[in-house]
């Protein structure tokens, strides 16, 4: 897997249409990968197609998929119930696993589900392909994704922390009691865990994300934000993808992306939809 | 007289003893750790949920039962702390 890059920004900017042009421009020569984990994704409507296979069918080294939040979450919660179920039978006792339905609706919930198909999706492309594109969904979800991993980690450290004081605790109290200590599995859990966000985490720092903006004051002035928050979670390797670019707020735009390399994208004179026009547009 | 008993009997009764509040205060530590790090179950959602979530298979049961006991003593702390240090 050579790179990895994120198309991210306020929502209406084109973050999709630039994504798919990226991906076609790239799949002239190398193998790529384009998912969208937006919930609300529309790479078959601004390419007009039914199914995603047409294109996987038509256009060589380039590889589509669309996967369902909702459908992840679901799979996920699956996965968690049968865990449960076949290590902690007590609980149907006490309808804790009815509880696990309701769990989709949790906060924090939705950006895991969208990192969980993440992790999914690249660990099995991993070895098959050049560029793993991802096309995100808008700001504020984005962000919730962007540092999961870090917050995850902080918190597992403070969890490990006490774990520890308690393991240390127990040891001394089999000594006295002449008991045999075992392994604790929930702190080998928490140091694995540990491991596979710091792993997801230095492997998203190495990314490239673009922000994709509209040459008007909402979409600025959100996208300043959106570079701060990235900037503040240690996020180097940013690009600003200006869409329908004109002359107008240039020296707003100057002042964005003074330290990043900027790609300017003219206005089409027709809407850019359609794999045909797509690619004649690449 | 079987006074290897005797001494054995003793030595257990002493280390049982000598561990009584230890034992407790690591019953409180692990409550604590319960709390926190799967407190979604007793209606305190602390730590990010698929922490909690990926946790949860390998916490004993029966931690998990003395922790949502103890949440209900959370409005009685100080007649708990009592009757575990026998004053009163």
């Amino acid at each position: 897997m050579q790179e990895l890059v994120f198309f991210t920004g306020k929502g209406g900017t084109g973050k999709s249409t630039n994504a798919i042009i990226f991906a076609l421009q790239e799949a002239k020569e190398k193998n790529i990968f384009l998912c969208s984990l937006d919930p609300a994704h529309n790479l078959k409507d601004i390419l007009q197609i039914k199914s995603l296979e047409e294109i996987n069918k038509t256009v060589s080294n380039l590889d589509i998929r669309e996967p369902s939040i909702s459908e992840i979450l679901k799979e996920y919660l699956e996965k968690m119930e049968d865990q449960l179920k076949s290590s902690h039978s007590y609980l149907s006792s006490f309808n804790l696993l009815d509880s696990l339905g309701l769990i989709k609706y949790s906060p924090g919930m939705e950006e895991y589900a969208i990192f969980y198909e993440f992790q999914k999706l690249f660990t099995k492309n991993i070895d098959k392909k050049d560029v793993f594109i991802v096309d995100m969904p808008p700001t504020a979800l984005s962000i919730r994704f962007f540092s999961l991993a870090k917050l995850s980690v902080l918190w597992l450290d403070k969890l490990i922390d006490l774990r520890y004081r308690i393991i240390n605790k127990k040891k001394i109290i089999d000594k006295v009691k002449k008991n045999i200590s075992s392994d604790d599995r929930v702190l080998s859990n928490l140091l694995e865990q540990k491991q596979n966000y710091q792993k997801t985490d230095k492997l998203l720092m190495e990314s490239i994300i673009h922000v994709v903006l509209n040459p008007e004051p909402v979409s600025i002035n959100e996208s300043r934000k959106l570079i701060k928050d990235l900037e503040n979670l240690g996020y180097k390797n940013i690009v600003i993808n200006v869409n329908k670019s004109n002359d107008e707020y240039n020296t707003e735009i100057e002042k964005l992306s003074s330290k990043y390399k900027t790609i300017q994208t003219p206005e089409f004179k027709k809407k850019p939809v359609g794999l045909n026009l797509l690619k004649k547009l690449v | 007289m079987n006074i290897k008993k005797i001494l054995k009997d003793i030595d257990d009764y002493y280390r049982q003893k000598a561990t009584e509040y230890p034992e407790m205060e690591l019953g409180e530590m692990e409550s604590i750790f319960n709390i926190l790090s799967i407190g979604f179950l007793f209606g305190h959602p602390l730590v990010p949920i698929h922490i909690s979530l990926e946790l949860l298979k390998d916490i004993e049961p029966e931690s998990i039962i003395m922790s949502i006991n103890k949440t209900s003593l959370t409005s009685h702390p100080l007649s708990y702390l009592f009757s575990s240090f026998d004053i009163g």
